[in-house]
């Protein structure tokens, strides 16, 4: 019997909802869902941050998945994941999320602090890529038809993966960029251009020093 | 009755003790060289407290207490009691902390340390002979996940920051290995006298576990160390094998957790020997 009663506050506390300080946290959490998403594209337009983001519907029976695209703005990138998570009626949740698209000005001056923001959420995998669009803004980059028929973001993220591998690109997952930006070296992130026939096509490297200055590679 | 702790489980004990720390280590160059040091001294520690208890005839701690005059006896085992209930919340604590910033942060702390206390309580009341049965596999498991992770991670390491290590040299205790004194006072109890040999291999395997996981985390990670709130955890999740073997973070993650229940039962069933010993009111309760 006592052990009985010793059983009852604990199913009372599992029951409640309980007051929370951080309140994102408070309100996404009792959303219910979570809202997989399999790549960013973040752009700057008129001082303010633009970030679309490419989730990932499974509705049919069949399995199939489809993407879907939302955009958010904001004036910093914490409040663009804020703006982003408050947008839907699931739970932003970054854990599948493989590439971040990025436009050539914030892989130069912006990317400590997308990176210090991406870090502080803790379902963002250290191994994620940053790779930098030219010559098409990062939104159509991540949105053009994948050549293989699959989710375009999940395509781009596999592409860069073997892209990689063969050392057409230098290997820079996020903890790695992290800890270059730290020790005041060189980072190298891959570029990404439309081709011609509108798909995403890997290009060369930018080659990106503390002080935000480029070259390609 | 007295509880009794065959030596391998005595050693298992420790090594599975320090190995709970294993989330939640510096990984600065100087902590990994502190840890290694430590693991040393500690070792050396334990070896001579096992050799002097088994010089002077005396089968543990507890008995020493007994055998001095109750004035100074009492006390010690109260505070040694109180230390190990200090333990067993730092250890909640941490490992709630840890819970709802990675993966529940919905549930709140008090809740998931109940969790943690309940299952010590659950474990630790069948005394220690039980939890350190339980230890002995447990060590073995969570050796060879922590071994493994490590050899997978390998390949991400930077050989730069390897070469750099032996300049941060010196001769510094961790405070984290402090704790293993209570540990090492209680949990090397035995109906005849205490060996050395288990114990102290026991210190040196989790003693170096936990310089080799400061050390991956280093190595791997670098500088952005800093930046990541749980280094040692978020450097074991830096590989995948293909789309089968993805988060191994999460692999190892529980292999420490499962660590972190032992050493709280452990904890708890000291304590709980402290108290009855130091107080015989108590004794007349049910475990």
């Amino acid at each position: 019997m006592k052990k009985l009663l010793l059983l009852i506050p604990c199913i009372l506390m599992l029951a409640g909802c309980q007051p929370i300080k951080n309140k994102r946290v408070e309100l996404n959490q009792n959303a219910g869902q979570i809202l997989p998403i399999s790549a960013l594209a973040i752009d700057k337009e008129d001082d303010l941050y633009k970030m679309t983001i490419e989730s990932i519907r499974q509705d049919s029976l069949d399995g199939e998945v489809t993407p879907e695209y939302f955009t958010v703005k904001a004036d910093d990138f914490s409040k663009l994941f804020y703006n982003a998570d408050m947008m839907f009626a699931s739970r932003l949740y970054l854990s599948h999320a493989s590439v971040v698209i990025i436009s050539e000005e914030i892989a130069r001056f912006d990317i400590d602090k997308l990176i210090d923001s991406l870090i502080q959420r803790p379902d963002v995998r250290l191994t994620l890529r940053i790779a930098v669009s030219e010559s098409a803004s990062p939104d159509e980059i991540l949105q053009a038809p994948s050549v293989t028929d699959g989710i375009p973001g999940m395509a781009l993220s596999s592409l860069i993966e073997k892209r990689t591998k063969d050392q057409t690109f230098k290997d820079f997952p996020m903890f790695r960029i992290l800890d270059y930006r730290l020790n005041g070296r060189d980072i190298a992130l891959p570029v990404l251009i439309l081709s011609d026939d509108g798909h995403a096509a890997p290009d060369s490297s930018i080659i990106i020093s503390k002080d935000g200055g480029i070259k390609y590679a | 009755m007295r509880d009794t702790l065959f030596p391998r489980w005595q050693g298992a004990f420790l090594a599975v003790f320090l190995l709970a720390d294993g989330l939640y280590l510096e990984t600065s160059p100087e902590y990994i060289v502190s840890f290694f040091v430590s693991t040393l001294i500690f070792a050396l520690v334990t070896f001579i407290y096992l050799r002097l208890l088994a010089y002077f005839n005396i089968r543990d701690f507890e008995a020493l207490c007994l055998k001095i005059p109750s004035v100074v006896g009492k006390p010690l085992l109260i505070i040694v009691g109180v230390f190990a209930v200090f333990v067993l919340i730092l250890s909640g604590l941490r490992l709630s902390k840890f819970w709802q910033i990675t993966a529940f942060p919905a549930i709140p702390q008090y809740l998931s340390m109940l969790v943690l206390f309940f299952v010590a309580w659950r474990a630790g009341r069948r005394g220690r002979t039980a939890v350190a049965m339980w230890a002995y596999p447990t060590a073995y498991l969570c050796i060879f996940i922590v071994l493994l992770s490590l050899l997978i991670t390998i390949s991400n390491s930077s050989a730069e920051y390897a070469m750099n290590l032996p300049k941060y040299f010196s001769f510094s205790i961790s405070p984290r290995f402090l704790y293993l004194i209570p540990a090492l006072l209680l949990c090397t109890q035995t109906e005849n006298l205490p060996t050395t040999k288990h114990c102290t291999i026991g210190v040196i395997i989790g003693g170096l576990g936990l310089t080799l996981i400061s050390l991956r985390a280093y190595l791997v990670l670098g500088l952005a160390c800093s930046k990541v709130t749980y280094p040692c955890f978020a450097a074991a999740g830096v590989f995948s094998v293909g789309d089968f073997l993805q988060r191994g973070e999460v692999i190892f993650a529980c292999a420490i957790v499962l660590c972190e229940a032992v050493r709280s039962s452990l904890m708890l069933t000291l304590a709980i020997t402290c108290f009855r010993s130091a107080i015989p009111a108590l004794r007349k309760f049910k475990r």
